[in-house]
């Protein structure tokens, strides 16, 4: 028994399988929480109708940030559950805003008016906005409160648990 | 999950729309989303190019697989490259521009982790060549040690040398 | 009927190669005859039924058999037929059958043509290899079963991955990678043959190198072809981006070339007994490693099947593997027979040799490195990082012209001691060449030194392999009076392998060259033209003629048409595209390549818009692209010289 060939065949094995048995039940995919806990990077946009809307101005309340496009299933998904959402906690002083994200305004528009929205939809000329909200994908929603911080950060879907609950915690 | 649907569109191209950009707000956008101003005065426009070349290549695309903004034809990839451009002719260095995305994409949006911080990854290879050179010359120093040999010397016999002509053509033909 | 006739197949095709595999060894340990002809039939059971299953899973296809789990999955009534027949292996599960069949089809040709020859080896590496056909054939009747049976079957289907519809290199890329990939088996069973026997002589050593040429020219174009595909389908000009399944591939090719390098110092030595075994055995790991990487979902990749059950499963299997491998060489490497011969040196051949397996030993520890650092980074600190294209051109840059040097040294060098003089007069002319296209490309203004070292030493490579290749020839002519081109074939007929292999690197000089080249010399630019205007680039006059809608059953595009026209001369239509798949929302761009041998135009069609008036597209200009894939081409043939079968005056054939 080759004692060496043993060492050095241990050496490279045993840390190589143990790595990829631990890349097990991780999401390849990149995500990035960076944001969270820090100051929600401020905007001023105009939305499809031309009225201009400016994050500043809704300091003070809360505010549910949306990120989307109409060639994004899962933002369909999500759709309902922003809707009941607003719907809710709107009167509550919630403010919700959308921004399109690498879209056609015609599309969304004619998405809009099947589908309905009870919040502003802003353009993102240049998509400047979803750079600084580091958005690397379609949904992704940011929960600022009162106080202008983000609070949560989702990347896909919300849920109606999730919503309801991030929402209550910032009332 | 559609996200895969990014994942698999390397090279989607959207037809979308150029907006009408509102200069006033363009100008409020560029200044108030970085939190410190330019360290520098904006550049010639050779340095600019340079800048912003280096930058596209050295940051990721965010929704392709592993490619640089400057080689995806993503959307997502021209806006992020056109906002690299836009932020490097106001004056910014190239440092507070990686900054920046790093900030708020997380680190993996560099093609190329900071040296300072990930030593091993930089230095392991060459590590690992001196030791395979190391191994080499002491294995090759063991097999020296040993009887020296005996340089044969001979003169070609012209007799001789159709058989030698024909032992180098067979070897030949197992040489390789 | 065909969900339970498939895996009935492939049933018998698990019994088959897991009685052979016993059988194999049994006739390995007794070296009973009539017990290795056991082995041989097994072995052609397992191909039979692999193919049958294949050909079954292929009538499914066709005729779109929604029934079928994998048809289901991949299947479409709109994709052409061509696709259709290809989607076999699309997705995993196709996959992993495909690559069944190649193993039953390499073991049942090893069968063939070693049924009489090493009776002391064959049947341990037939044994070997039906051992490793298991573990395949099991996962493709067990979890990864295509031949599952939908409960309430559809009218249509999906279709496969749009990505992998655009471009007839679909057809040929995977079939060629996996007929590399799988080939590796066979020279790992014959190194385990060896360890097992005890014994490694000559005719085992060159019937492994005999056998590992095939795989390797496989491959090398399957590489290549992948290169190529990515270059004309995915719209931004490269041809490698380090992905983690690009690196996959390239481990294993690596360790194979260093492989196929120490076996020749083997052959001549007796020497390196034990580190060539471990290379042929590395090799084969790390096709196990590059399949778990593409299939786990571990890894983030172009290439990544979506999260499966196998992931596990596949780890499982590499730790046996990587176990029993390092068992097995600690356990007997000592029992090969110790060197006859004494390695020469430092100026030698053998040492430019040794020196080719560090520096390939070397690169294929850093492409590792980097392809699972992210991993690592992660598991330790829970940050994302990227180790990319920056990364691994940095690191393999040198390395890169580390070998071309010893590409260009080595067979300048014979194999015995040389003086200094030899050395001098020997190196001479190629060094002076090499300094001269230095010089010259700083003179024409280059000054990217990489690319002025990858030039100078290119040439230094070049000449030396142009010399090699044809000194026989011109000894022979000079000193038996015949015409050169004659006397150069008849050298090149008897010394067909070492024409090969230096046919080989002069295919490798090339692709560097075209790699250098493309990289420093490329220009690009975005631009926007109106309808029935021209703009110019690089010298190319650019017209915009107009866009047409086309509709096909399983996708709609926009053709966008350009004129080009170079010096006043016209060089035909380009008409890059965006597609529009029924599966996807956003659009996949089809480039257009107008390859020419001095460079290549690339016209990438960003949009357009909907009347048609405005086209943006980016055009890429880089020069020398197509050496690439002639590089490829003349790999190619180098290997086919060399592997030419020849009419061999001794007993071990095959």
């Amino acid at each position: 028994m080759n004692w060496r060939v043993l060492i050095a065949g241990a050496v490279v094995t045993v840390p190589l399988v143990s790595l990829l048995a631990a890349g097990f039940g991780r999401d390849p995919k990149l995500r990035s929480n960076a944001l969270e806990g820090r100051d929600a990077p401020s905007f001023s946009l105009r939305t499809i109708d031309g009225e201009p809307f400016s994050l500043a101005d809704a300091k003070g309340s809360p505010v549910v940030v949306n990120f989307w496009s109409t060639w994004c299933q899962p933002c369909k998904i999500e759709h309902p559950v922003l809707m009941d959402a607003a719907e809710a906690y709107g009167p509550a002083g919630v403010h919700f805003v959308a921004v399109i994200y690498q879209d056609d305004v015609s599309k969304v528009r004619a998405y809009l008016n099947r589908a309905g929205s009870h919040w502003p939809t802003l353009e993102d000329p240049g998509g400047r906005t979803a750079i600084a909200y580091g958005v690397a994908g379609v949904p992704e929603t940011f929960f600022i409160d009162k106080d202008g911080v983000i609070v949560r950060k989702v990347s896909g879907p919300v849920s109606q648990p999730i919503m309801v609950t991030t929402l209550e915690e910032m009332l | 999950m559609r996200s895969l649907l990014l994942a698999l569109a390397l090279c989607a191209a959207t037809p979308a729309v150029a907006a009408g950009d509102d200069a006033d707000i363009v100008e409020e956008l560029a200044n108030a989303q970085l939190p410190d101003p330019p360290m520098e005065d904006p550049p010639e426009e050779a340095t600019a190019v340079a800048r912003t070349e280096r930058l596209q290549k050295a940051l990721r695309c965010p929704v392709c697989q592993g490619l640089s903004v400057a080689d995806s034809p993503a959307d997502a990839a021209r806006a992020m490259g056109n906002r690299i451009e836009e932020l490097v002719l106001q004056g910014y260095t190239e440092d507070q521009i990686t900054e920046y995305f790093v900030d708020r994409y997380g680190a993996w949006v560099e093609l190329e982790p900071p040296k300072e911080e990930h030593q091993t990854l930089f230095i392991a290879p060459f590590v690992g060549l001196s030791l395979g050179v190391l191994v080499l010359l002491v294995w090759a120093r063991r097999r020296e040690d040993g009887e020296p040999e005996a340089v044969p010397s001979y003169s070609p016999d012209p007799a001789l040398s159709q058989y030698r002509d024909r032992i180098l053509a067979e070897l030949d033909e197992e040489a390789l | 009927m065909i969900p339970e006739l498939g895996r009935a197949a492939v049933l018998l095709g698990l019994a088959a190669c897991s009685v052979g595999a016993v059988t194999g060894m049994w006739a390995g340990k007794t070296g009973r005859e009539d017990v290795w002809r056991w082995t041989r039939w097994m072995a052609l059971a397992f191909m039979i039924s692999i193919a049958v299953a294949t050909g079954l899973m292929e009538y499914a296809l066709i005729t779109h058999d929604y029934s079928v789990k994998y048809v289901a999955e991949v299947g479409s009534n709109e994709t052409p037929l061509a696709f259709t027949i290809v989607s076999l292996w699309s997705s995993l599960d196709g996959s992993i059958l495909l690559w069944a069949l190649i193993l039953a089809i390499w073991a049942a040709v090893f069968a063939v043509k070693l049924k009489d020859s090493h009776p002391e080896h064959a049947p341990w590496a037939l044994g070997s290899i039906l051992l490793v056909g298991v573990f395949f054939t099991f996962l493709v009747s067990g979890i990864a079963n295509p031949f599952e049976r939908v409960p309430s079957p559809l009218d249509n289907g999906p279709g496969p991955n749009p990505l992998l519809q655009n471009h007839i290199l679909m057809i040929v890329h995977p079939p060629t990678l996996y007929l590399g990939y799988v080939g590796m088996t066979v020279p790992f069973g014959m190194g385990c043959a060896a360890l097992l026997s005890g014994r490694m002589p000559t005719s085992w050593a060159r019937a492994m190198r005999r056998w590992m040429l095939v795989p390797w020219a496989c491959l090398t174009v399957g590489i290549i072809l992948g290169g190529w595909w990515s270059y004309e389908v995915l719209g931004w000009g490269g041809y490698w981006a380090w992905d983690p399944v690009e690196n996959a591939s390239f481990m294993p090719w690596l360790t194979a070339t260093a492989f196929i390098h120490s076996s020749m110092v083997m052959e001549r030595r007796e020497h390196l007994k034990g580190w060539t075994i471990t290379l042929v055995m590395a090799t084969f790991l790390l096709t196990l490693l590059g399949t778990f990487m593409t299939r786990s979902g571990v890894f983030n990749s172009v290439h990544s099947f979506t999260q499966s059950p196998i992931g596990p499963v596949f780890l499982g299997y590499l730790g046996v593997m990587l176990v029993v491998s390092v068992l097995l060489l600690a356990a007997r490497v000592d029992t090969l027979s110790p060197p006859t011969a004494k390695l020469e040196g430092p100026w030698s051949r053998d040492m430019a040799f040794l020196g080719n397996n560090l520096l390939f030993a070397a690169f294929t520890f850093t492409v590792l490195l980097g392809t699972v650092y992210p991993l690592l980074n992660e598991v330790m600190t829970d940050v994302q990082i990227s180790v990319g294209e920056p990364y691994f051109n940095r690191m393999s840059v040198p390395i890169c012209l580390g070998i071309l040097f010893l590409m260009g040294v080595g067979p300048a060098l014979p194999w015995g001691r040389a003086t200094f003089s030899t050395l001098v007069s020997r190196l001479a002319v190629p060094s002076g060449l090499a300094v001269a296209i230095a010089i010259g490309c700083v003179a024409t203004g280059l000054r990217e030194w990489v690319a002025i070292l990858t030039f100078a030493l290119s040439g230094f490579a070049g000449a030396v392999t142009l010399r090699e290749l044809t000194e026989p020839g011109r000894q022979r002519a000079s000193k038996l009076g015949e015409p050169l081109l004659s006397a150069l074939m008849q050298t090149w007929r008897t010394g067909h392998r070492r024409a090969g292999g230096y046919v080989v690197h002069f295919g490798v000089v090339m692709i560097a060259v075209a790699i250098a080249a493309s990289s420093v010399y490329r220009s690009e630019t975005e631009m926007t033209i109106r309808e029935g205007k021209t703009k110019s680039f690089m010298g190319y006059d650019i017209t915009y003629t107009g866009t047409e809608r086309l509709d096909e059953p399983h996708r709609w595009s926009r053709v966008a048409r350009f004129d080009i026209d170079k010096d006043g001369e016209n060089l035909g239509q380009a008409e890059p595209r965006l597609n529009h798949y029924k599966k996807m929302n956003q659009s996949i761009g089809t480039p257009t390549v107008m390859s020419g041998l001095d460079e290549d135009l690339y016209l990438s069609l960003v949009q357009v818009d909907p009347e048609g008036k405005m086209a943006s597209l980016s055009v890429v200009v880089e020069p020398l692209v197509i050496w690439l894939w002639a590089g490829g081409g003349v790999m190619l043939l180098g290997c086919v010289i060399a592997g030419w079968p020849t009419r061999r005056r001794r007993e071990d054939a095959a």
